[in-house]
Order: C-alpha cells, then structure tokens, then sequence
C-alpha cells in the first residue's frame, strides 16, 4: 500500500512513487513543446503515444493516475486496455524531460516501474514474451540462429576474438543493421584502434526487456555477457548501439559489477577526427537524437560535432532536436508489440525532416541508433529520404 | 485505439455511429485517466469516473453528442487541459467531451490582429503561430498547455478577469453549442454576412457573458476570435535575484518610477521551490541552493529602448545588491515561457497590471492585498493564514520556524499603489494539502470576498446552501432562469452550480 515520502534516489518500485503520482498536477506541459521552442504547431506535440491515441491514459498525466490506480488496487492490470495504454509508451522520455524540470516530477521512471509490476502481475504482452523464448534458445531478440550473428562479417576481415579494447555490437545491429557495425570496424581500424569482438560469446545484452517491464530476464542477460567480459580482463568495451550502451553503463542500477569501461563510438571517434581525412561530401543532412542516447545518456554535441567536421556538409536541425527531440517511435519494445503505431510514429518524424530548412527539407536524416534507423527505413521510401548512421556517413566520407 | 478494447453498451454505440470507434471510449484505463485534474483532489478529495469518453473534432460532431445527451438525459462534462478549469472532470458519471482534437487555427488576421481557432487549440500551439507574426496573446499566468477556449472564456479566478473581465474581454467572437444542440455565435460572429470581426458586442442585448465562468454548464464553446496585440521590436527576459526583500522592494520601486520594464514580478524563493520542489525537504534544498527573492523583468521596445533598459535594470540591480541570473538555472524555461505568454500582456500596457491566483503547483497558499507600503501588514496577515493552520503545525517550531520562513509574491496595480502579496509556504506533500482545503480555501476565498478581490466564494461558481455568499441575489436569479430554460434536464456538467435533477 501507499508510502510515504520516498527520496528520489532511493524508489525502487511503483509503490515508492505514490507520493510522487499525487503531485502531478495535469498542467499538461508535459505534452507539448515551450512555445519560444516551437517552430511550428505541426511539430508542436511531443508525446508519440499521446499524439496518436489521443486518450488521457496514452499520455505520461493518463498513466500517472493509471499507477495510482495500480497501486490502490483499483484496477486490473492483466486487460488488454490497461496493457496496451501502457506498453505503447515508447520510453522516449519527452515527458520527464519537462515534467522534472517544472515540478520535478520523473513520469518515465514510474511508468517503466508501472511495466515491472503489471508484467508481475501476468501481464506479459505475447509478443515480448517471443523475445524472451527467443534469447532463451537463440540468444538474440530477433528469433534467428545464434550462429548467424556475426555471418555479416566478411571472411577475409579477421577480428580478434580477444583484446583489451572490445566491440559489442549488439543484436539489432547484428540482424538487422550489419552495415552500421561494418562502418564501425572500418572506421576503427583506420584510426589504427585495435580491438576485438566476442563473437559467439556475445549475446543479447537484454535491454529491451528493462524497457518493457521484464527486468529480471534483462539482468539475467546482462548478467551473463558482463561475468564473460569480467573474465576476459577487458578494459574498454566500445558501443555502437545506445540501447546496449545505456544497460551497459548502468549495471549498478541492477546490482551487477563491470570491470571495464565503456565507451559510445561517437564520444571515441570525436576527439580523433585530425587523424582522419575527409574528401568533400555534398549533402544536407539532418540528425536525428536517438531518445536512448540523447534524454537518457545526454550525448548530443559529439555526432553533431563529427557531421560538421565533414566538409561540404550542411547540417541543418530539426525543430524538435537535442533534449527535445521527438521518438521515432521504435523504443520501448513499442516496434515488436505494436508495428503498425511504430511506423506510423515514423512518418510523423519524417515528416519533420522533409520540413527543415524552411521547408526545403533534408534528403538525408542521420541518427545513431540502429533501432531508429531500422524503424525510420520502413516508411523513409514515401518521404523520398535516405536513412543512414553516422558511422555510415564518416566512412562515405574518408578519403 | 482498436475497438476490441471497448466495452460496447447502448450510450458507447450510439456516440460510435457519431464519432467512429477511434474517438468513442468507455474502458477502465479511460475512465480512470480521466478521472483526476489539478483541482479535484483540492476539492472532491477524491475521484470521479465518467461513464464514456469522446474526442470531437467539429462543431457538428460536438453538436451531434450534446442532443443525444439531451434526449437520453445523460450527464455531459468538458475536459479542457484538466488545469485553470475547475470541475473539468465529471461530477455525475456520464459523457465527458475531451476538446484536444478542436485545436485547429482557422485563420489569423496579421493586419487586424485577429486570431480566430477552434476552443480545444493549446496556447502553446496558437503563441508559437502568432510569435511568427510578432504578435501575442493578452493572456494571464497560466501554462502553455491550456486551451484557448476554456481559459478565455473562463479566465483565472482573478480580479481582474472576475470583475472587469480582463481576458474574456480579449474576446470578439464565439461559437457555442448550447443544451439543446443550438448554435449560438455571439460578437463580430453574429453578423453572418460581415467577414471582419472586430467588435465583441453587437447592436442591442445578446449573451456574450453565457459561456463566462460557466465551466460548460451553459453550452461548449467550440470556436472563438480573440484580439492579439503586436510584440514590440524586441522583447528579453531578465531575471534579477536578491538576497533581501528590503533590497528587491526598493529596487522595484526604482523600477517603476523609472519607467522601465513592461512586465515584471517578484517572487520569493518559495514561488520557485512550491513549483520545482516535491517536498518540505526539497523546499529547502532549493532555498538554500536559489538566491531569496527573484524578480523577472521583460524588456520591451524598439532595440535601442531594450539596450537602454537593460542598462537601468543593471545599474539599480547592482545598487540594491541584485544579481542577474537568466538562464542560469534549467527552471528558468519556465520563467521564460511564463514571461513570453504573461509578462508581455498581463503586465504591460495594454492591461491592468494586478493579478492573483491560488497556486495550483502544490504548495500551500495564502493571498491578501495591501498597499505597497503596508507590506508588512498583509505579509502578518497571510503568514498567519497560511503557516498557522494546524495541517502545517506551530509556525513558532521545529522545520518551519528553522527553516521556511514563507515567502512572498508582491503584484504592484498600475501606478503602485496596490500590491497583492501572495505567500507561498513550502513544498508539502499532496495528502495533507487534500485535507487542508477544508480550512486554507475558504479561509482564502472568504478573505478575498471581504476584501472585494473576488465576487463569490467559488471562483463565480456557488454550491447549496451558500448561494448567498458573495453574490448577488438578481444574478442568481437570472441565471437560473437563463439555466432553466436552456438545459431543463441539466445535464450540462450537473452538480457545480446547479444540483442534478435527476438521479
């Protein structure tokens, strides 16, 4: 039942967030942009969820009362309404970026503890339970075999299998986005970086199941690749997708311990850039802030910085960019649930893209995150844009 | 939504056919999401569940659902941005109209200064337009997320919208579905044939004032045009902060008698910590880390003017020992999207500039009004409202007497004579205030009342058996007359002013 006051670092489930739940005053900020920070009001709202379902419980204020509600035992967390208000929360993290700011408030925070209690309750949602059967036997979310993971490799590129700099590449990279991971390597090496990959040690690292309320899996997974990493005596594991990159960096969120460091690829690559030779490229470009790697990890400046590095490109921001940067609508296990909402999601940011610039539009939008990537290439046709990592964007680039 | 979640009765089928299944829903999450608002918890104690919920996009469709309403006898509530709207939520059950998707800009008349949306726009939405146009909305305090039609037709629960209609004066125009389905245009609106709208009255009595402080009671506004007035050339923020309220005063009275500064404000730390802070702890935390007293100052004018003022505001913030903190500190966004929306109107010339509000942020609030060389003897009167109430224990021990000295907000009226002084005590947590509306509301609202700050005891809302505090028995009369005749079967957000008839 209820708690009291519960200091901010110290909640560790919804309960603790009751209090907090109270204090959320439906000023409704938490839904739209400051209007000095609003281009246009087509691109004034900020919640994907909200935008597209409209309902109060598809917005953070909605939800809030929906955990008040859990918590009171007032409602049924098993039905699907209840499962679909919730697990359509891409955990893009919009609202907290507001709402911590106005009344420090941290919706985000007690919605994912929302996730954890009603996937306690057997509110799994099948299609992130075929994730878990998936890690289960093949080690990876995307039901493939494991001995696929790295098939992408090309035969004459030997990777060590063991050094003290490592690359985790990640499961969407691996089966979805191999080219970003291929980039990588490319780009590693021609800055004389040497560093290994695990191979067919190197599992899901089970971030999607923290995002969708199943954290003991995601700690069993975690788990695993970390006690193999701890083994190896590695010192720096080197991330190129920022889902990874984030349970990596807080494994004592999880009570884990980590032995090495880690290191996002953009935050490696932007210090080096004398060392590397740039031929002209002529594009406008926009970027597109990953929710996991700019709200969550804060890392906006270097990928802008590397872009701009590139002679000859233009890069131009969207409206909603950097902290207040809108989901493309792929997170939270959102894309695996809920496909058709993710790509829907998709065109609304697209839409965005082909208006920057005063309505000239980018051909080229530029993320970070495979996931974005992946989900944005699914409609991207329609909008007659080019969808690429920036990692793709150096190595077209160099000279 | 997929209509499978649904759960299909009569009343949910019925406004399918109207609406489509995509903006009709009557499920558990809905009507529990739908059940809180910014001042329910001050003033049911706890939650009221509709039955079903809609989200109309036209005057039509809205238009459709008020006489199904009607004829079957069922409850209607509107739902604006839950904030600034009292009883926005359900009272009795039935059908609340979530006016999100009416917030289509239908036109804005740059050489006029005419904007014209429908009531479900956010301010948000609408500013970000009109900025591009150099032009803004008079609107007072409120957050950007609030919709157009609620708060101008409805104001704050201020003086200067409760008695000379400071905000619903900005008003030239308005569409209205009255209880039986009519369509009412009042203003410039009404002259179908006349395609500029310049005038809120027209020729002879009409009901301009209907849809005033009614909270939907008489009808759902679904389109209005508002006057907007031009930005000056430039216009900045500039946030000054002090250690010492003797310093800020006298630097405000500096201020004024310099002319400078079209908007300006001063608040305590406390204004700042009730708004950022989650509890007494945190409150503390925040005065500690913040500088006493803030005020926030908007340069308006042409370019040179604002360079000019900014160099005044700098040399009278520097002789009374100020500080220059803008953007310093993140919380400032607010500040500044306070300042884009408010200060450009509420304290600039083109209005009065006296303003009061009950803080809806969280904290306990006390209001009084006095002149502003009396501070001392409404700042007496305010701190004993407002720290010696039992919910917050004996201000003379313990944390508060330690630690939370309350704060101050000191609006000045045109001229200076008048300043309302609004105390803000520290962050407190969201149950014991729940209980403490019992005694802190009416004690503020009766003190409002005697003082003339306010009309009535409800925000110009009344309730069974208080009907004759604070206003006047003839207005009772008409409206009630007007009601009777509009919505017999008072279905229209039954049980705020009038009491439900059936049942």
């Amino acid at each position: 039942m209820p708690k009291e006051y519960i200091w901010p670092r110290m909640r560790t489930c919804l309960e603790d967030y009751y209090e907090m739940l109270l204090r959320c005053n439906k000023c409704s900020l938490c839904k739209h942009l400051w209007p000095a920070n609003t281009y246009s009001w087509k691109f004034g709202y900020q919640c994907p969820s909200g935008e597209e379902f409209i309902f109060e419980q598809y917005y953070s204020t909605g939800r809030l009362e929906m955990a008040i509600a859990a918590i009171e035992e007032r409602l049924d967390m098993k039905v699907d309404d209840f499962l679909h208000a919730l697990f359509t929360c891409t955990a893009c993290g919009s609202c907290e970026a507001t709402a911590e700011m106005v009344c420090t408030l941290t919706p985000l925070r007690a919605i994912e503890e929302l996730k954890i209690k009603a996937v306690e309750k057997g509110g799994l949602l099948p299609e992130h339970a075929k994730l878990m059967e998936s890690c289960k036997v093949n080690h990876n979310i995307y039901n493939q075999p494991h001995e696929l993971r790295f098939a992408w490799l090309p035969k004459n590129m030997n990777v060590s299998r063991k050094a003290s700099v490592m690359y985790f590449v990640g499961d969407t990279i691996c089966y979805r986005r191999p080219e970003i991971a291929l980039a990588t390597i490319k780009l590693l090496r021609r800055l004389g970086i040497e560093f290994g990959i695990l191979g067919e040690r190197e599992h899901s690292c089970g971030e999607v199941f923290f995002r969708t309320g199943n954290v003991e899996f995601g700690r069993k997974l975690l788990k695993e690749n970390l006690e193999y990493l701890n083994s190896l005596n590695v010192k720096t594991v080197i991330f190129s997708d920022p889902h990874c990159y984030r349970v990596f960096s807080e494994v004592d969120k999880y009570n884990l311990n980590r032995s090495f460091e880690c290191v996002f690829i953009s935050e490696l690559i932007e210090p080096l850039l004398q060392k590397l030779q740039f031929k002209r490229l002529e594009k406008r470009l926009t970027y597109h802030d990953p929710c996991q790697l700019g709200r969550a990890l804060g890392i906006y400046e270097p990928p802008r910085n590397i872009l701009k590095s590139i002679p000859g490109v233009e890069l131009v921001e969207m409206p909603r960019s950097r902290r207040l940067s809108f989901c493309c609508g792929a997170g939270g296990g959102v894309i695996f649930a809920y496909p058709e909402f993710a790509a829907r999601t998709a065109r609304r940011r697209l839409e965005e893209v082909t208006d920057v610039a005063d309505g000239a539009g980018a051909k080229t939008v530029v993320t970070h995150c495979p996931l974005c990537k992946d989900n944005l290439l699914r409609v991207a046709s329609d909008f007659n844009v080019e969808v690429k990592d920036i990692m793709e964007v150096v190595l077209e680039a160099l000279t | 939504m997929p209509e499978m979640l649904n759960y299909p009765n009569l009343v949910y089928e019925r406004l399918r056919d109207i609406l489509g299944s995509k903006y009709v829903s009557n499920t558990p999450c809905t009507l529990v999401a739908y059940a809180a608002q910014a001042h329910a918890s001050l003033f049911f104690g706890k939650e009221r569940l509709s039955e079903t919920v809609v989200t109309p996009s036209t005057t039509a469709e809205i238009q459709n659902i008020i006489t199904f309403a009607q004829r079957n006898k069922i409850p209607v509530a509107i739902y604006s941005s839950a904030v600034f709207a009292y009883w926005s939520i359900s009272k009795h059950g039935g059908i609340i109209i979530d006016m999100k998707r009416m917030n289509k800009i239908m036109n804005v008349d740059e050489e006029n200064c005419l904007a014209t949306s429908q009531a479900g726009c956010p301010l948000q939405r609408l500013t970000a337009e009109l900025l591009k146009k150099k032009l803004f909305l008079n609107q007072g305090g409120a957050p950007s997320s609030c919709l157009v039609g609620s708060r101008f037709t409805y104001g704050n629960v201020n003086k200067a919208s409760g008695r000379i209609g400071w905000e619903y004066r900005n008003m030239v125009g308005w569409e209205m579905v009255l209880p039986d389905g009519t369509i009412l245009r009042n203003g410039s609106r009404a002259n179908a044939y006349e395609t500029e709208q310049f005038w809120a009255h027209g020729p002879g009595p009409d009901l301009w004032l209907l849809p005033r402080y009614a909270m939907g009671q008489f009808g759902v506004v679904t389109e209005i045009t508002i006057r907007c007035h031009t930005l000056d050339e430039e216009i900045k923020p500039l946030w000054v902060s002090f250690n010492d309220i003797e310093d800020a005063q006298n630097a405000y009275i500096e201020f004024v008698h310099a002319e400078i500064c079209t908007g300006s404000s001063l608040y305590s730390t406390f204004k700042t910590a009730g708004y950022a802070a989650d509890t007494t702890e945190s409150a503390y935390r925040i005065t500690r880390m913040f500088p006493e007293i803030h005020m926030v100052l908007t340069l308006q004018g042409t370019s040179r003017r604002v360079v000019w003022e900014e160099k005044r505001v700098r040399e009278i913030a520097k002789k009374y020992n100020g500080r220059i903190i803008t953007d310093k500190f993140p919380p400032f966004q607010v500040a500044f999207d306070s300042q884009l929306s408010m200060a450009a109107s509420i304290y600039s010339e083109y209005t009065v500039k006296y303003f009061t509000t009950i803080g809806s942020g969280g904290p306990g609030t006390g209001l009084s009004i006095g002149a502003l060389d009396d501070i001392e003897a409404a700042y007496k009167f305010v701190k004993r409202l407002n720290m010696e109430q039992e919910w917050q224990g004996n201000p003379n021990k313990g944390f508060y007497a330690d630690t939370c000295a309350p704060g101050l907000i000191v609006y000045p009226s045109e001229g200076g004579h008048y300043a309302l002084i609004e105390c803000m005590g520290p962050g407190i947590d969201q149950p014991a205030l729940r209980k403490a509306n019992s005694s802190v509301v009416p004690a503020v609202f009766s003190f409002r009342v005697e003082t003339g700050l306010q009309a009535d005891m409800h925000g110009g809302q009344t309730v069974p058996g208080r009907r004759d505090y604070g206003l006047w028995p003839t207005y009772i009369e008409l409206i009630t007359k007007f009601h009777e005749i509009l919505d017999p079967n008072n279905i229209m957000h039954p049980g705020t002013l009038f009491p439900p008839m059936f049942r």
